[in-house]
């Protein structure tokens, strides 16, 4: 039949409510059998038992099943009963068992657990109040922390002489009265062997501090905060004097400062004694000035124009910083005056317009040869640069040194509508 | 299989047409007629079997048939029956 019969349903159908089962009547154990085997709770089978006595004796597979579930190391325990009517017993007693079993266990591993809590707790570290504690010298006692005697600020940073590995000595003994004399710390006065100790730390401490602000940002002179923040100095010294490194610093002789090998500097060219000796190999410099020189000439005196007429006799001084102040007022007259004097020594005074301006018969000699052209950058060839000077003084920045050449400007000659750029190489 | 209507005797009848009158009381001793000789219940359970009978005719020459529907509380005495019945 390609249906199920009727008991298989049926049967089916019993599994699927096997909760609510509690009593299968008369019905023979075979009967229900598969349905036993499959409850879940012992007491639910005691209770079908109870109502259908005739399950009673060949129920013990079922017992047997639940003890093998819910009693571990059942086999190690003796699990049947004489009398087959008595598996629920055997299970109660079996299930009891175990559970205190477990109950032993746990109380076993809390106590293993609570020992080695207690073993860790002894080796943790606890706060300890001050007030047991010695504190350190220099130090107070401000209820759960220490901090030093007296908190210096920068007055006391100025005025402390950092201590000389030479004078150990003799300021500990100097340190020791001025404590006597002093009331301010707090700390009872230290015995002659822990004050030098200290001294010598604090020595240590102050040397390898400045050395190391030094190498490390190399401003001297320049204080940052985290200076101010100053280790513990004992406040007993009343010495008024700057601190020996600054003094040191100050003293010792400014270090050239190192230059730029790129940056080279101006070329000054030493003044020709016969510039009619001019020819094409002469430096561009020359051929410029020669060239503002007729230029000016051509506006000064437009009838007479000479080119390339260089003064056979020139002064000493050379003409290039002259012609450079003179440029200044050239709008006077005088100026044009000595200027045409200066160059054109060839040229019959006649020409010239003033004559009576002839009484400056040297043009003042503002600069030496060697000087920088400080004042007109337009004269100067190279004019960005200047020329390193020895330090003669404190520096006027402050001690930073200039590691790149200023911008330099187009230079612009005013005497030259159309300036060419001829930069000397 | 008779079931008489509330009288304190009950007839038995076997397959072969033998006949016995006992009193209810003695035939309810055993479950199985006990509960067939319930009005109530036989009766549900008897009209249970006619249904399952003819659901079997039905799906006779059929295959995977979805089984029939049995309540909760007719499935032990549905069981009983079945096996009773050998079907």
């Amino acid at each position: 039949m390609p249906a199920r019969s009727l008991n298989k349903m049926a049967t089916q159908a019993c599994i699927k409510n096997i909760g609510s089962i509690l009593d299968v009547g008369e019905a023979p154990y075979e009967l229900v059998r598969p349905l036993l085997v499959k409850l879940q709770n012992p007491e639910q089978l005691r209770q079908i038992e109870l109502n259908s006595r005739q399950i009673c004796e060949l129920d013990g597979e079922v017992w047997l099943q639940f003890i093998k579930r819910d009693v571990p190391n059942w086999d190690k325990k003796p699990h049947e009963p004489r009398n087959p009517n008595n598996w629920h017993k055997i299970y109660r007693k079996l299930c009891a068992e175990s559970k205190r079993e477990l109950e032993d266990d746990g109380a076993a591993l809390k106590a293993e657990m609570d020992r080695i809590k207690n073993e860790q707790a002894k080796n943790t570290i606890h706060r300890v109040e001050l007030n047991i504690v010695k504190v350190p010298e220099g130090m107070v006692s401000h209820g759960r922390t220490i901090k030093p005697a007296r908190k210096p600020d920068l007055h006391d940073r100025v005025m402390q002489v950092p201590p000389n590995p030479n004078e150990r000595v003799k300021r500990g003994l100097d340190g020791e009265g001025d404590r006597r004399r002093s009331t301010r710390t707090a700390a009872p006065p230290p015995t002659k062997g822990k004050l030098k100790l200290k001294q010598f730390r604090k020595e240590a401490k102050a040397i390898g501090h400045f050395s190391h602000q030094q190498q490390n940002r190399g401003q001297p002179g320049v204080w940052k905060a985290q200076d101010m923040r100053v280790k513990p100095v004992s406040v007993n010294q009343n010495i008024v004097t700057a601190p020996r490194c600054l003094i040191d610093e100050h003293r010792k002789p400014a270090s050239p400062r190192p230059i730029d090998p790129s940056i080279k500097p101006p070329t000054v060219f030493a003044p020709r004694k016969r510039r009619i000796e001019h020819d094409a190999t002469s430096s561009p410099v020359t051929s410029i000035n020669e060239e503002r020189e007729n230029r000016l000439r051509a506006f000064t005196n437009p009838s007479s124009v000479k080119k390339s007429a260089p003064a056979s006799n020139l002064p000493k001084s050379t003409p290039i910083p002259d012609r450079s102040n003179t440029h200044t007022s050239a709008s006077t007259s005088a100026a044009a005056a000595s200027l045409d004097q200066l160059f054109d020594e060839d040229i019959p005074m006649s020409s010239i317009e003033n004559s009576t301006t002839l009484t400056i018969p040297k043009p003042p000699i503002a600069t030496p040869i060697i000087s920088p052209p400080e004042t007109s950058a337009r004269d100067s060839p190279a004019s960005g640069y200047r020329i390193p000077r020895p330090n003669t003084s404190s520096p006027s920045n402050g001690g930073v040194r200039r590691t790149r050449p200023m911008k330099s400007k187009a230079p612009v000659d005013i005497f030259m509508p159309h300036p060419k750029r001829q930069r000397l190489v | 299989m008779n079931t008489p209507s509330t009288s304190p005797y009950v007839t038995l009848i076997s397959s072969d047409g033998f006949e016995f009158i006992v009193s209810r009381d003695a035939a309810c001793v055993a479950g199985t007629i006990k509960k067939m000789l319930d009005p109530q219940s036989a009766g549900v359970v008897l009209e249970k079997v006619c249904e399952y009978l003819y659901y079997n005719l039905k799906h006779k020459d059929a295959k995977d048939v979805p089984d029939m529907e049995i309540p909760p509380e007719l499935c032990l005495e549905l069981l009983m029956a079945a096996d009773y019945l050998h079907v």
